[in-house]
């Protein structure tokens, strides 16, 4: 299996796009929440599968409600989001939901939001077009997550990392968008074609 | 109409999916024929109405933040089948058995291109994937189920196991008594003897110093050779958890003396071949408390045999890294049907005299704390048992 890294002038390039996209991101959810949003500085890394998981787990609440949604084009994988229960029934009385149906629903919106807003502003500045399957909820206790196949494709995976807060309501969540190998080689060269070009 | 980037337009009513455009205040602009078919409601007569006053049942205000966050974000948002179930009601009419009443709907909301105010909405007719996944979830809580009760009967085998063995620790500690008690015997009446004779000499005033000095020597070493069989008893049958160096000779000499009068009663032989230096790492305790059993069974089927040339031979192989002993005896055999079932617990052929655990107990200790293999098996009137050890224990465990 090759492994891949990230050279620090790529991490850095990766960091500014990444920034521009969360701005966006941010404005978005605000937006449709209608609520003071903030997406913590991103934080980015090349992990295996197994030191995935294990960040995962260290997330470390016994209940999180977990949505998925998969984006394809040149730059392709899924992204993960992470509410815990408490912070769910807080987006649910924020949004003034009735069932726990409406609340799934609200959960996947947030999910689909940041996940578009994130790969389609990352890809716009990489030249590349992305599209969107559904997003998909589950919840489990974390112990499970080692059960979940769709992350055992992967092999070695690209993290991008974010908490998102909104303070007055209480509402935090983290988002990890993956990418496999193959995305992660064509991000490195879409890297190094921007980095030419800057100097 | 749903544009193509190549300026060509599909007709909405060719495709199997519902389509409406709605403008961000959710009238609507457009209603294909799929849904026209589907919701028996003629595009002409909703033109310009508001989705929400045409269907009730749709949240207004998710909806209206789903639209807008489309048109903000320029990529789609969605309600999916399996947490929002659909958006426009459509009764299912199939006789086919079904978990829902109406059509369960992935619906994708889309910023029109060239319009900043408007959205198609798509209708993805998702009931049979929610069918297939409802039984499928139907099937998993079943498997969870019959998982739960399957863990449940593991408890209770393991249980049931550690019953046996505390069963079968009990069956052997009979197992001793009896050996004490045959090892007790002689002794026992030679002291009755010696002291009787003495009383009598007593009586008829012949005890002189000399008897009694002889007779309180021979009381002596026969009080000292039971003290000896007790020690030697309690030895190796407290349960010692240690691994020693066993020298096997010793061993086998060791298991029969505690027999050696039982087998001197039935008139059986006792036949060795052993080189006198193998030697092996193990639970000396365990494998000599095996050992006896298997005697014992051979034992025990002389006692219901008329066979003349009574014998029992045991002989070790010394291989690279096991040792195999095999002790065969020539007690009759056993029964095919016998031999199948003849390590299974409470099985045992010797009515009330057999507590069926024997076996049962070497097999689990053999297998289980010596990391060995045992087998019986028997042809011609001749039964034997084979059994394979390490020959270092902690290696084999390392």
């Amino acid at each position: 299996m090759q492994t891949y890294e990230l050279t620090e002038d790529e991490k850095d390039v990766l960091q500014e796009l990444m920034n521009v996209a969360y701005g966006n991101a941010t404005a978005v959810v605000a937006d449709m929440l209608d609520a003071f949003a903030s997406l913590s500085i991103p934080n980015i890394k090349i992990l295996t599968v197994n030191e995935l998981l294990q960040t995962f787990k260290e997330l470390k609440s016994t209940s999180y409600f977990f949505a998925t949604q998969a984006f394809s084009g040149e730059f392709k994988g899924e992204s993960a989001f992470f509410i815990n229960e408490e912070s769910a029934n807080n987006l649910a009385i924020h949004l003034g939901l009735e069932n726990n149906e409406d609340l799934d629903d609200a959960i996947l919106e947030l999910t689909n939001v940041l996940t578009s807003s994130l790969t389609t502003k990352l890809s716009q500045e990489m030249d590349t077009e992305v599209s969107f399957s559904l997003p998909s909820i589950s919840k489990f206790p974390l112990e499970d997550i080692d059960d979940i196949e769709t992350f055992q494709q992967y092999s070695q995976v690209i993290v991008i990392d974010t908490d998102l807060n909104f303070e007055d309501q209480k509402i935090n969540g983290k988002i990890f968008i993956l990418t496999k190998d193959e995305s992660i080689q064509w991000l490195k060269r879409k890297l190094n074609t921007i980095l030419e070009l800057l100097i | 109409m749903v544009k193509e980037k190549t300026q060509h337009y599909i007709r909405t009513s060719d495709l199997d999916n519902g389509v409406i455009r709605v403008d961000e205040t959710l009238k609507i602009l457009h209603y294909n024929r799929w849904l026209e078919l589907h919701t028996n409601k003629k595009e002409k007569n909703l033109l310009g109405l508001k989705l929400t006053d045409v269907f009730t049942n749709i949240n207004e205000k998710t909806l209206l933040r789903k639209i807008k966050t489309a048109l903000r974000l320029q990529t789609p948002t969605y309600y999916t089948a399996s947490t929002s179930k659909y958006l426009i009601p459509i009764k299912i009419d199939q006789i086919k058995n079904s978990y829902f009443e109406y059509m369960q709907q992935d619906v994708r909301i889309m910023a029109a291109k060239n319009d900043s105010r408007i959205v198609t909405i798509l209708i993805n007719d998702q009931t049979i994937m929610a069918n297939t996944n409802k039984l499928l979830e139907a099937n998993i809580q079943k498997v969870k189920e019959l998982n739960s009760e399957l863990i449940k009967e593991r408890e209770i085998t393991k249980l049931h196991n550690e019953k046996l063995l505390s069963n079968s620790r009990s069956a052997a500690m009979g197992e001793m008594i009896s050996m004490i008690a045959h090892q007790w015997r002689q002794p026992l009446s030679l002291i009755n003897t010696l002291i009787a004779t003495m009383r009598i000499k007593q009586e008829l005033d012949l005890l002189d110093k000399n008897t009694i000095s002889k007779s309180f020597t021979k009381i002596e070493s026969t009080v000292n050779f039971l003290s000896e069989t007790i020690d030697d008893f309690r030895d190796y049958f407290k349960p010692n958890k240690l691994i020693s160096e066993v020298t096997l000779h010793q061993l086998f000499n060791k298991s029969i003396s505690f027999l050696k009068d039982e087998m001197d009663h039935l008139s059986i032989k006792y036949i060795i071949d052993i080189n006198e230096d193998i030697k092996i790492f193990t639970y000396k305790n365990e494998l000599l408390q095996s050992l006896i059993n298997i005697f014992k069974n051979s034992i025990d089927a002389f006692k219901y045999a008329d066979i003349n040339d009574r014998k029992i031979e045991v002989k070790v192989k010394n291989q690279e890294t096991n040792i195999i002993i095999s002790i065969e005896d020539n007690a009759g055999g056993i029964e095919p049907e016998v031999l199948q079932k003849i390590f299974e617990p409470y099985f045992s052929t010797k009515n009330k005299n057999g507590t069926g655990l024997g076996l049962y107990m070497c097999k689990t200790i053999i297998e289980k704390n010596l990391n060995g293999d045992i087998n019986i098996s028997s042809k011609d009137g001749i039964t034997q048992t084979v059994i394979q050890l390490p020959k270092n224990i902690k290696q084999n465990e390392e």
